[in-house]
């Protein structure tokens, strides 16, 4: 497991969403799953798909159950909302005092974040109110366990697809985040802290294009096979 | 500036994983797609938005080979690259428009690969202006930053919704901000519009 994390460090987070914590001393990576009752196979396929973009594990990860998915996912969210987001808040402010003193417009930085964040708690908020519930649901019945479930997440009838197309993009306003700060504003300060801010920035839109990228090609399609498998059953 | 596209086609596991390295290394190019067989090379070249496209020797079997002999060159883009894996100087077929030898060093490939990029670029414009808007994309963005939607700000400016659209686009291209409120924050820092006007 540690030579994991000497493999690639942004993989510290991955795991940490696993609920394993670091000390794992010389013990393997199969180990330390089982310690901490982890899907072994699932985890594995999480670290590729997370450290080589070109892995393509979609088919495989299509044989884990919707519920371990969207376990993930709602970590995943869970991370960005209670670590990543509030960190980055804090840099940020402190990045518009130490670092464009002079320049009267930089608080703006702080109010773009702040829209930013927000449109990031709904969109999460979303998922784990409603797709993730009705992905679950969509299984359950699909598996042949409980048909009531998918009404109640539900109401009133609901597909994967209206989710997929409404998907929405929230790279958007990170890239633009980005670019602000790096063509566009002169810092007079503290250089260091502008380079740190944009590496969080960096790291934080890599995360999340994986996470969007386990939705999209993953859970997505998975939902809909059995969404038209159960169509033509009723 | 746009990026300029590769899209690389060979059989070889190596030769694509070595080409995508490269051309990693060049500022502003992208790999917009690759290819591992030669069934309907053709086709698939096409579907992508590339520049330039670079076939290796393995792909080059009869049916693609006439394939591409009634595109090509006649056909405007993407250019075609050949990747001849022997150092002599055979002819390569008349679709290519160059050729880069696999043999090559990492330097001489790289520079090779920079001036055939150059020779295609459109003359005139240089990239250092790009983020330089018109003063007609000014008065776009200075409404766009104001909130209004394509609609209105046609209106008010007595040009088609497509017009619009076609500014706007230009300007998150030269500008590399897509989000409206980023924008906005771009049009306060550089003086378009001041504070007040937005917060009316």
């Amino acid at each position: 497991m540690a030579d994991l994390i000497h493999l690639n460090y942004l993989l510290i987070s991955v795991i940490n969403r696993f609920g394993i914590n670091l000390g794992f001393g010389d013990k393997s990576v199969q180990e330390v799953c089982q310690e901490h009752d982890v899907n072994l196979d699932f985890f594995l396929e999480i670290v590729n798909s997370f450290h080589d973009e070109d892995y393509l594990p979609e088919e495989h990860l299509q044989d884990f159950s919707v519920g371990l998915i969207t376990d993930y996912l709602s970590k995943t969210h869970r991370y960005y909302l209670d670590v990543k987001i509030p960190e980055l808040e804090k840099l940020i402010i402190m990045m518009v005092v130490e670092c464009y003193a002079n320049n009267k417009h930089a608080t703006l930085l702080e109010s773009f974040f702040r829209e930013y964040k927000n449109e990031l708690i709904a969109h999460t908020k979303r998922e784990d109110e409603k797709v993730f519930p009705y992905s679950i649901a969509t299984e359950l019945a699909f598996l042949g366990k409980d048909n009531s479930l998918i009404e109640s997440t539900a109401p009133g009838g609901y597909s994967i697809q209206e989710y997929s197309s409404e998907h929405d993009d929230i790279e958007s306003k990170l890239y633009d985040l980005k670019n602000i700060i790096i063509k566009y504003l002169l810092p007079t300060g503290n250089q260091s802290l502008c380079s740190k801010v944009l590496t969080e920035l960096f790291n934080l839109e890599k995360d999340l294009n994986d996470h969007s990228r386990i939705e999209e090609k993953v859970l997505i399609p998975k939902v809909l096979l059995m969404e038209k498998k159960l169509k033509t059953m009723k | 500036m746009s990026k300029t596209g590769f899209y690389i086609a060979s059989k070889s596991y190596l030769i694509t994983k070595g080409l995508e390295s490269l051309l990693r290394e060049i500022a502003m190019v992208e790999i917009v797609g690759k290819s591992d067989s030669s069934f309907k090379l053709l086709e698939n070249i096409l579907n992508k938005e590339s520049d330039f496209v670079i076939i290796s020797e393995d792909m080059l079997d009869p049916q693609t080979k006439s394939d591409l002999k009634k595109y090509f060159p006649y056909k405007n883009k993407p250019t075609l690259l050949y990747l001849k894996n022997s150092r002599g100087y055979e002819k390569a077929e008349s679709f290519f428009c160059d050729s880069i030898n696999l043999y090559l060093s990492k330097n001489e490939l790289l520079k090779e690969l920079n001036e055939i990029i150059e020779s295609k670029k459109p003359a005139g414009k240089t990239s250092s202006k790009s983020s330089n808007l018109s003063e007609r994309e000014k008065i776009v963005l200075r409404h766009v930053a104001m909130g209004l939607t394509n609609k209105e700000i046609g209106e008010k400016l007595f040009i088609s919704i497509h017009t619009v659209t076609t500014h706007r686009k230009n300007i998150t291209q030269k500008l590399g901000i897509k989000t409206v409120s980023g924008l906005t924050v771009y049009s306060i820092i550089n003086g378009i519009i001041n504070l007040e006007e937005v917060s009316k």
